[in-house]
Formats: structure tokens, C-alpha cells, sequence
């Protein structure tokens, strides 16, 4: 299995790219529009905007100072496939999210299943 | 007539292997050789050849010397197209590469050994009738002998989820949906002094292994099975630990379980390091014993899930991708809170069945939640809550500055482990309180297994630590059984409830293509169903039904025969319809949850599925309807 790690300036982009990669399909039926997974794609998770500096807050929860993000939008990728992201995609070191059963910092091609002691 | 009779494919929460949800009718069956001469006979009259020849021992494919395409065909004889078939091929003599089927996909044939009666599962997907089996990469020279081609009539489901998954199993227990293998260690039980190798300072006798202390480093060591890129239940017991620990390690290098205590011990742990040594390393000068040492591989990805939750008889439960954005589900240690409100780690037995839930104690006038880069949009954030004694009342919340406190209604915890939701809407970034007792009274809570997903109904729990993660979508598909599917007429019959009433299509299909396919489906309307039955293009069914409550189980059938459309509900006709077309036989070639092209995915709890090649009358279809 593979599982890309991917950064875009905006959603669009990021939709965009995916799209003319043939990852998903965009269908219409009933009257309801829908994204289906193409070509080997497991999942594709948006992540959004990935926080750097938290933010802070006070004692009844409302915020002191606000997060600070990095750049852009971020989004998983699984799948069977292989593709060349180019720019796109990041090598995280602290990864913000993973697929259940696989390593938090997994990221590449042939990943295997989650180094975990229960 | 029972209505046992006709039924061609009843799948039920029964067998199961990793990919697979096995049918319980019909029996697998493997058909005639449709192949003519699939061992190979000279002077060879059925096979065409392309850089291939038939010798006496086979059929050679050989690119080696000419470059380029490769491969033996036949043109079969009768219907082929929309079925399921087995391969049965012997490999006589292999460059290491392997060949490859020409199929509507690529379908190796293990050819990269030599070997007898080796076997490939397919569905038919050429247009046309060629059985054609061909190099896969240059400089291939492989010879198999033997080949046998039979239909396979088989309805067990493909299932594909690619990540791991839990489910409520048959003790009310959260863990999860896996396959576990068979024993891998030889003489885990230390009967014998055999099979292990020993540093100076282990011993085996009277029925385990011991560690004398005497070395401050000493292993015992066994070689079991390549561990690499594998899962693996590691169990056994230790006892009379006065000294140091003992590591338990698959290949030495990964993570390593750390026994120090005396009891059983039980650990799930994947292995990436390419190793085949079970060790089990005294340190620290380890005085003490270990006995029954199992590891035994489990399998997570793709397994279907039979789900116990709500009690009774169990179901195949198919759910949509979530992602958890609580990143410590079962650590409440890192969350938010105020004034004197205090979490304190593992007090309690939680719903997976170990010591992992944690005890929060939160008065009125203090809070107690976590901070989440969700964005906007509606989400559901659930929680296992339960008390000590008595009852207590708390809340669920979202809050931010920008939107300000939405809190659920007033929920009642005691003392069995119950999981209470909240749905709230959100514009930002908010705070989530899975307990809040603002205006209450508040007290001591044993909480585990938080989730916030994105979503208007919760899935099952998603366990976290350390980051956000996200459990695939579920599918269930079993192509090329058309023999197995009457076009022409039949019932369809399932048991099965909505996860959620949200205004989406949720499709069980009978599928042969875009323009033929036969649909029941959960739709957009508030509680409401619709089958749709396109012939040729042509919407030839086309009804709506309004149920009470479609997260009940409903027992449904649907009858369809040329002018002769039915559909019952719980032992009542919906409607019917008496100038429907239906399809030539051998049309409909697919069962499949969602609309057979992987779009308008079925969310859903299945208890039952039942097809009939025969348009049951309606006194059967109420029988087999009726609750």
C-alpha cells in the first residue's frame, strides 16, 4: 500500500491535481454529486490547515492568542498506485495523522502495518 | 416449496477471512473444463501461438530470443462473460518470471518457481471469448503444463477497507475485526529442552524456561517465520520475577514487549525490521520464568466486521471513512482543564476489556475539554462515559469564541459504560467538552474512547494516540455471478437498518452495467427508500416508500419479473407495479453495496441477504418478509 503526504496552496488546487491524476471521479447521480475513488485510491483524507504554534486559551475556554498554521492545505493520500506528486509532497517527520492499523509517520510506497505494542 | 429451495445466495454475518465475507449458499463449486486440450498434446491443433510453442512437456512461452509479445490463446466454447472461473495450471520449468492472464485487468499466474496445481480466482473480464495467457515482462521463458479452466459458482464477498477497523464483539467488548493465525512458535509450553537456543544462563525444565540473573544480558531464541510487514499477537506467562525484566522481541530490533511483572501477557505488535528470531532477552539480570510463549500472526486490513453492538443476533457492518480528530482517545492526561478539575490515568476497565479508562473529576465551575483544528461543519463527538455508584448528569459541548457554547441536553451516566453523542455545528476552529457540567453538579467520571468526527451521525470508535487518524470506507462487492442471478426474474431479499436518516443515497445493486442494473437504496428524503430498475438504459421500476424509522432493521424483498414488479416491507406491500421490462438472462452479473460502480456506498448494519431466481408469489414474499 501506498500513502502519499501531499501539500497544496488551497483546496482547489489540491482537488484539482487529485482529480487530473485520476485518483477520484466526480459523478452526479440522483440528483446528488459525489467524489468516487479511482484507479487504486483507498482513501483521501483533507487534513486542512496543519497547526505549528497552537493557540491559547484562557480558563473558560475562549482564545488568548490565535494558532499559527503552516502554509497551505494538507491532505493523505492511500492507494495501490503510484504517482509523482512533485512539489506537492511532504516529507513530515511528526506526522498529524495516519490510517488506522499504520505507523503515524508512515509515508511513501509498500508501507507496512503499525509498529505498536498494545 | 420451502423458501430455502430456490435461493441461489444467502450471505449472513458468518465466515469470514481477511477480503472476504464467505456466503453460506451457494456451496463453491467448481464446473467442467471448458479448455480443450490444456495438456498440451502434439501435434497441437487447439492452441494459437505467438512466440510460444507446445512441446512435449508443455507450453513454452518463451521472449528470450524474440523480443516482444508473448503468450498461447484459445477461443472457449459456450458463455464465459460475467462469470467467475478458476485457473488450475502446473509449472514445469521458469526463468523466475511470472505470466500474466490477459484479462479486462492484469491477473499473474505464479510462475516464478516450478509447481503443480497452482490456482487463480478470477472473473471473466474480457469482451470476448479468448483465454489468453501471455508473458508479463521481457525475457520470459516459463512452461506450464495442465491447464484446466472451470467455472467457479461462489457468492462470498470481496471486501476492501485497506485500513483497520473495530467492531462491538459477542461480549459487548470494543477491540478489533481481525484474523489471527495459527502458532508459529514450536514447544512454546517448554515440554521439552528442545528447540530453543540458549544463553549459558536460561534453563528449560519442569515445563518453562528460567533466567538465573547470573548475566546482566542473556538471550533464548528461536527461529519462527519472517515477521517483516506483519502483525502479531505475542501472548505467554512469567512467573517468580524477583530480578530485572525480560524483553519479548520479533527479529530484535522493533519494538520490544517488556515483561516485569509475573501474570499473563498479551501484545499486538507489528514488525517493519526484516527478521525472523523470536528472542526473549533477560536484562537487567532477569531472574525468573516464562512459559507458553505464543506469537500468532493477525490480520486487521480488510477484514469484515460482525458487529454485536445493540445486542441479538450480530450484523455486517458497513460504514463510511471517518477520521478521529481526538488525537489521544484513551488519554485523557493531555487534555484542557481548569481550576480543580483533575483527570487521573487507567482507573478502570474500559469497553476494550483492559485497565485503560481514565477517572475525570470535574466540579461545576470548572471545564474540561481539548481544543480541535476542526474548521467548519457539523460534527459528532461521542464518548464512553460511565460512574462508580449512583448517577451523575453532565453535558456534551462545542465552543469557541465565534460561535459560543452549543451543549447538548442533560445525559445521565451510571454505572454500566454507555456511549453518549453530540452533534453540534461548528464555523472555526472550536473546543469539544466531552463531559461538561456547567449548571450541574458534576463529580468523579470514568471516561474512554473520546471521538469527534465529521459527520452527523458517530461510527464505530477510532483509537488514537498521538495524532488524527482514519478508518477506510467499507465495500462489499462479488462479481461474475450471473449464474447465480436469474435476469429474467427473481426476489431479492435483506435484512438491514440505515446507520443514520442523513439525506444521502445508500445503494444495494444487481448490477451489469450503467444501463442495466437493478438498485435499492436508502434516499435523501427524510425515511425514505427507492428502487430503480434500468433495462437497456431505460428506467423500467421506479419507486419511492416512506419507512418509520430506517435505522430499524427492516426485512425487504423486492420481486422482479416482466410485468410483475413487487415490493414488501415487514410483511406489507409497499407497492407493485404490473408493465416492467426486465433483462435477458445472463445480463445482471453483480451484487454489490453501493450502485456497482463504487458510487452511493451502502452505510449500513446487514443481518441477512437472500437472492431468489425465482419471482416468489406474494404470500411467500410476506412469510419471508414478516418480522
Amino acid at each position: 500500500m501506498n500513502i502519499y503526504k501531499l501539500q497544496y496552496d488551497s483546496k482547489a488546487e489540491g482537488d484539482a491535481d487529485l482529480l487530473a491524476k485520476g485518483t477520484y471521479e466526480v459523478i452526479t447521480e440522483e440528483g446528488v454529486t459525489q467524489d468516487v475513488y479511482r484507479n487504486g485510491t483507498q482513501a483521501i483524507v483533507y487534513i486542512g490547515q496543519i497547526v505549528e504554534v497552537p493557540a491559547t486559551y484562557d480558563k473558560d475556554g475562549n482564545e488568548l492568542t490565535p494558532p499559527i498554521y503552516y502554509a497551505g492545505v494538507f491532505y493523505d493520500l492511500m492507494t495501490t498506485e503510484e504517482y509523482d506528486f512533485g512539489i506537492n509532497e511532504v516529507l513530515p517527520l511528526n506526522c498529524v495523522h495516519s490510517f488506522l492499523g499504520y505507523a503515524k509517520n508512515a509515508e511513501g510506497t509498500d508501507i507496512p502495518e503499525e509498529l505498536t505494542i498494545e | 416449496m420451502s423458501l430455502l429451495d430456490d435461493v441461489s445466495i444467502v450471505v449472513t454475518p458468518n465466515g469470514y477471512k481477511a477480503g472476504e465475507l464467505y456466503a453460506v449458499v451457494p456451496v463453491p463449486t467448481e464446473g467442467a473444463d471448458v479448455v480443450v486440450d490444456g495438456d498440451f498434446p502434439l501435434p497441437n491443433t487447439a492452441w494459437s501461438l505467438t512466440n510460444a510453442t507446445v512441446e512435449v512437456n508443455g507450453a513454452r512461452v518463451n521472449n528470450t530470443i524474440v523480443a516482444g509479445f508473448a503468450a498461447f490463446s484459445q477461443l472457449l466454447s459456450g458463455t464465459v462473460i460475467g462469470k467467475q472461473f478458476v485457473l488450475t495450471y502446473d509449472v514445469i520449468a521458469t526463468n523466475g518470471k511470472d505470466l500474466v492472464l490477459d484479462n479486462s485487468t492484469s491477473l499473474f499466474l505464479n510462475t516464478s518457481t516450478t509447481g503443480i496445481n497452482r490456482k487463480l480466482y478470477y472473473t471473466w473480464g474480457r469482451g470476448d471469448n479468448y483465454l489468453v495467457i501471455k508473458r508479463a515482462v521481457a525475457d520470459t521463458d516459463v512452461t506450464i503444463d495442465n491447464v484446466i479452466l472451470q467455472e467457479y459458482t461462489a457468492a462470498d464477498m470481496d471486501v476492501t477497507r485497506a485500513s483497520a477497523a473495530t467492531r462491538v464483539d459477542e461480549n459487548g467488548l470494543v477491540n478489533y475485526a481481525e484474523i489471527v493465525g495459527s502458532e508459529e512458535v514450536t514447544n512454546g509450553d517448554f515440554a521439552t529442552d528442545s528447540d530453543w537456543s540458549k544463553a549459558s544462563n536460561w534453563t528449560i525444565s519442569g515445563g518453562s524456561a528460567s533466567s538465573d540473573g547470573v548475566s546482566a544480558i542473556s538471550n533464548l531464541s528461536q527461529t519462527v517465520v519472517d515477521f517483516t510487514g506483519k502483525t502479531f499477537l505475542v501472548e505467554g506467562v512469567a512467573s517468580n520475577i524477583t530480578q530485572g525484566f525480560a524483553y519479548i522481541s520479533l527479529g530484535g530490533s522493533d519494538l520490544q514487549i517488556v515483561v516485569d511483572s509475573n501474570g499473563a501477557f498479551s501484545h499486538t505488535i507489528s514488525i517493519s525490521t526484516a527478521n525472523s528470531t523470536l528472542f526473549i532477552s533477560a536484562r537487567n539480570n532477569f531472574i525468573g520464568s516464562i512459559d507458553n510463549v505464543s506469537v500468532k500472526e493477525v490480520t486487521r486490513d480488510n477484514v469484515p466486521r460482525i458487529d454485536y453492538s445493540g445486542g441479538g443476533c450480530p450484523h455486517i457492518l458497513a460504514e463510511p471513512m471517518r477520521t478521529n480528530l481526538v488525537t489521544y482517545s484513551e488519554d485523557f492526561t493531555t487534555w484542557t482543564t481548569t481550576g480543580s478539575a483533575n483527570v487521573t490515568s487507567n482507573t478502570t476497565i474500559s469497553p476494550d476489556g483492559t485497565q485503560n479508562a481514565d477517572t475525570l473529576d470535574l466540579l461545576a465551575g470548572d471545564y474540561f475539554y481539548k481544543p480541535i483544528t476542526s474548521g467548519a461543519g457539523t460534527f459528532t463527538l461521542s464518548c464512553y462515559v460511565k460512574v462508580l455508584s449512583g448517577t451523575l448528569d453532565f453535558k456534551m459541548q462545542s465552543f469557541s469564541g465565534t460561535d459560543g457554547a452549543n451543549a447538548s441536553s442533560v445525559f445521565t451516566a451510571n454505572t454500566n459504560w454507555q456511549r453518549f453523542e453530540f452533534t453540534t455545528t461548528v464555523t472555526v476552529d472550536s473546543n469539544f467538552y466531552p463531559v461538561q457540567v456547567s449548571g450541574l453538579v458534576g463529580g468523579d467520571f470514568e471516561i474512554w474512547g473520546a471521538q469527534l468526527e465529521l459527520g452527523s451521525y458517530p461510527t464505530s470508535m477510532i483509537p488514537t494516540s498521538g495524532s488524527t487518524v482514519t478508518r477506510n470506507q467499507d465495500q462489499f462487492s462479488r462479481d461474475g455471478i450471473s449464474s447465480l442471478i436469474n435476469s429474467t426474474e427473481g426476489v431479492l431479499f435483506v435484512e438491514m437498518a440505515a446507520l443514520a436518516n442523513d439525506s444521502t443515497n445508500r445503494m444495494i445493486s444487481l448490477y451489469g452495467s450503467g444501463n442495466d442494473k437493478l438498485t435499492l437504496f436508502y434516499k435523501t428524503a427524510s425515511n425514505s427508500m427507492t428502487v430503480q430498475g434500468f433495462v437497456g438504459g431505460s428506467l423500467q421500476i421506479n419507486r419511492t416508500i416512506t419507512l418509520t424509522d430506517i435505522t430499524q432493521f427492516s426485512k425487504i424483498a423486492l420481486r422482479y419479473k416482466t410485468n410483475d414488479f413487487a415490493w414488501y416491507v415487514d410483511g406489507v406491500k409497499k407497492t407493485d407495479d404490473t408493465s416492467t421490462n426486465t433483462w435477458r438472462a445472463n445480463t445482471l452479473t453483480k451484487l454489490s453495496f453501493d450502485d456497482g460502480s463504487s458510487g452511493n456506498p451502502l452505510y449500513a448494519k446487514v443481518k441477512q441477504l437472500k437472492l431468489y431466481k425465482e419471482a416468489l408469489t406474494n404470500s411467500e414474499l410476506i412469510t419471508l418478509t414478516t418480522i
